[in-house]
């Protein structure tokens, strides 16, 4: 493009943007691999099923789509609650509650998992 | 939060019925009415055109019913052939063209509604203030920097071609008021009119002020309230894709993060 002389400013909304195509792309392989654990694990009983958790492979799958899904949950919710709530005192109540639910669930899941795999 | 039904003083009544007496061929056209002098709700008004002393366009009955059975309706119109774009309403659901819109395209009454969520001056016009002004935030003029050449700025028949599909747009708003991040946002959203305009300069060879222009569109709500939902593409009575005139910024957005 013709005179372009800098690269610009990165900023939030495009960040966010980037990360939601970029953990919708992600969760494609993570999801299919989620459903596969389960099928897998479904009718084991809880010493197998912690067994396979316990695998390195098999955690670090399971916390990259915690990770994957919890990015993707926050930005998807925030782009409701930016389209639909407003009123400045409401809006920033959901956008924080939101991100407050959303790190709870991903930092419980993911000591979760980690418990599993190093047995703390 | 959205409001997602109409206020009581917004809610259509049924208005008067406007016979064809001795008509053989008779189309009913039921339009919106509103005054903002007479502190009534609108009403829906129907006129029943003779479809043998009219033109095939629904413009043509619009005129026909302001010149001849009632000349308080109130529309805007121009040039009569899809160029001005005066003449955009609500008609059988769809936002389109008037002059363009033929009569025969539509089963049962014609139904027709000033652009949707937008504040209305009368009758079928629409307040269109705030989409001019989300026009004029895209700047939409040729930029440069630099010395002037002596003679035109200079495009190769190749960067013109990427051009095509951007400048035909006529800025009758069809596009935008049929974009539900639109209605909800729509004094923060520039809305899929004003934003196919910015990428038709930014997708100019000539202009020179490319990231100043994305830096005009980088925000939660002036771009990113485009979800793709392509009432856009599908309203445009010019055949434009404008969603993906927003999805190209988009990627020029990522592409120099």
């Amino acid at each position: 493009m013709a005179g372009s002389a800098s690269k610009g400013a990165v900023k939030s909304a495009t960040r966010a943007f980037s990360i939601q195509r970029k953990s919708a792309l992600a969760l494609i392989p993570l999801a299919l691999f989620l459903i596969a654990l389960i099928l897998a694990l479904s009718g084991t009983d809880y010493e197998t099923a912690r067994h396979y958790l316990g695998n390195p492979i098999v955690s670090i799958l399971v916390i990259l789509t915690i990770l994957a899904t919890v990015a993707h949950m926050r930005i998807g919710m925030n782009e409701v609650i930016e389209d639909y709530v407003h009123g400045s005192f409401l809006h920033v109540l959901a956008k924080t509650a939101n991100i407050l639910f959303c790190v709870a669930v991903g930092l419980g899941s993911i000591y979760a998992a980690l418990k599993i795999l190093i047995g703390f | 939060m959205v409001q997602l039904s109409l206020p009581k003083n917004s809610v259509p009544t049924e208005g008067k019925t406007f016979k064809a007496e001795g008509a053989k061929r008779v189309k009913r056209f039921r339009i919106y009415r509103w005054s903002p002098d007479d502190n009534q709700n609108p009403r829906i008004d129907t006129y029943e055109v003779d479809l043998d002393k009219c033109g095939p366009m629904v413009l043509d009955a619009l005129i026909k019913i302001k010149n001849e059975i009632d000349q308080t309706l109130t529309f805007r119109r121009s040039c009569r052939e899809g160029i001005c774009g005066s003449c955009a309403m609500n008609i059988d659901g769809a936002n389109t063209l008037a002059c363009t819109k033929g009569i025969d395209e539509i089963g049962g009454d014609v139904k027709i509604y000033p652009l949707p969520h937008m504040p209305v001056v009368k009758d079928l016009v629409p307040d269109l203030t705030n989409f001019y002004a989300q026009h004029a935030y895209v700047q939409p003029w040729l930029q440069t920097k630099g010395e002037e050449p002596k003679k035109e700025w200079s495009q190769s028949p190749a960067d013109r071609e990427k051009l095509d599909g951007l400048y035909e747009c006529i800025l009758c708003a069809c596009c935008s008021t049929s974009c539900p991040s639109y209605w909800w946002n729509g004094d923060r959203y520039l809305g899929p009119a004003a934003l196919l305009q910015a990428y038709r300069w930014l997708a100019d060879s000539r202009d020179q002020q490319t990231n100043e222009r994305l830096d005009l569109l980088e925000d939660p709500f002036k771009l990113y309230r485009c979800h793709t939902i392509m009432n856009c593409a599908k309203a445009c009575p010019k055949g434009l894709n404008p969603a993906k005139a927003i999805a190209e910024i988009k990627q020029m957005m990522v592409d120099r993060a």
